[in-house]
């Protein structure tokens, strides 16, 4: 017996995007089974798949160019590849331009960012999720075992949890920030392929969570930020390579900004008694999203 | 082998149609006027609440 499929995660490509720093990825198929047990019988005599709905799902900590291909609101992710560095026995991982590792591909594809979430000195982190389509007549999943891969960039991407500030003013003691988009996700059943050749995302509600050591943001409990008073800003630290991190002035940096909504402070808890607080968030004036993203510009710091 | 000479240029253009010069030399130069020039590459639009460098401008502006 021996193994010659072994093959180890790689990277995720939408498009010309190559998503290399990963956690996981996870791709689906997601087939619904249609099994025909005759009424009586004790055995079934028929099963058919009755629709197939494959999905990728990963951790990023590729923040900008997750922001830049999808937005806050998901996209158009192109095509779509989960790709698998062949291991060869004994010689380790195949060279990456060889054509000997695997792919799973769809030639069109839905992508959104579910959640964003970063701590202090730790490593921002995105989780995404793509829907593989059928696109004409080519299948909304396809594996190949003779693909090439593509060389990494060197451009790494690297961010960690900078300060947050509601009103103009940092918020001491931050920490554990996640930004759920909520997106409502529209996958219509309105045509008879077993594929799905269509979805997008028809809203956002996005929460932006963290805790706080500073016990008088309760003063703010049930209040609403605007953008008049000063908005939610949260900044995300670019990290730089063979160093500490970018400077404050740095154009590297990412602030998400919430230009008005609603701050809760949650709950109490802990040693340290920090706050959780939640802030829902609305688009200022109908137009501008609830949370923007600002990319490659440097810290707010007020 | 007697030396082979090429044949006298006819003194009129016979022809009429040619975009040849008369005197029948065609320059392998190409004219930058002609060529038209390449335009870089645009980036692609950013999507939906993302931004370069400076936030939305509802976000920074303040409302009476």
């Amino acid at each position: 017996m021996s193994l010659t499929e072994t093959s180890q995660l790689y990277a995720v490509k939408l498009g010309s995007t190559l998503f290399h720093m990963l956690g996981d990825a996870t791709l689906s198929s997601n087939v619904q089974d249609l099994i025909e047990i005759p009424v009586g019988s004790t055995m079934p005599l028929f099963n058919s798949a009755l629709q197939v709905r494959p999905d990728v799902g990963f951790t990023t900590h590729q923040l900008k160019s997750a922001l830049t291909l999808l937005g806050v609101a998901g996209g158009d992710a192109g095509i779509a590849k989960l790709l698998g560095r062949k291991i060869a026995n004994k010689t380790g991982p195949v060279a990456v331009g060889s054509s000997a590792h695997h792919a799973w591909t769809a030639s069109a594809s839905m992508g959104v960012i579910n959640t964003i979430s970063a701590g202090n000195r730790q490593k921002a982190t995105c989780q995404m999720r793509v829907i593989l389509l059928k696109s004409g007549e080519t299948a909304a999943l396809v594996y190949a075992g003779s693909q090439t891969v593509d060389a990494y960039t060197t451009a790494i991407e690297n961010y960690v949890l900078g300060p947050i500030l509601v009103g103009g003013n940092i918020l001491e003691g931050t920490n554990d920030f996640s930004l759920a988009f909520n997106p409502r996700v529209s996958e219509p059943d309105d045509d008879y392929e077993t594929e799905p050749v269509f979805a997008s995302v028809e809203a956002t509600q996005p929460v932006v969570s963290f805790t706080t050591t500073k016990k008088s943001i309760w003063s703010l409990h049930n209040t609403e930020f605007l953008t008049a008073g000063g908005p939610l800003k949260v900044n995300l630290i670019c990290q730089k390579n063979n160093s500490l991190r970018e400077a404050d002035i740095a154009t590297k940096h990412i602030l998400f900004t919430a230009g008005s909504g609603r701050i809760v402070c949650e709950s109490v808890a802990g040693s340290k008694q920090l706050t959780r607080v939640r802030c829902i968030c609305n688009s200022p004036d109908g137009t501008v999203a609830p949370v923007t993203a600002t990319l490659d510009t440097a810290l707010a710091l007020t | 082998m007697k030396e082979q000479l090429p044949s006298p240029r006819p003194e009129v253009d016979l022809n009429p149609h040619s975009n040849l010069p008369v005197a029948g030399v065609i320059s392998t130069e190409i004219s930058p006027a002609v060529v038209a020039p390449e335009k870089a590459a645009e980036p692609a639009p950013l999507p939906f609440g993302v931004y370069f460098g400076v936030p939305a401008a509802p976000s920074e502006t303040l409302k009476p």
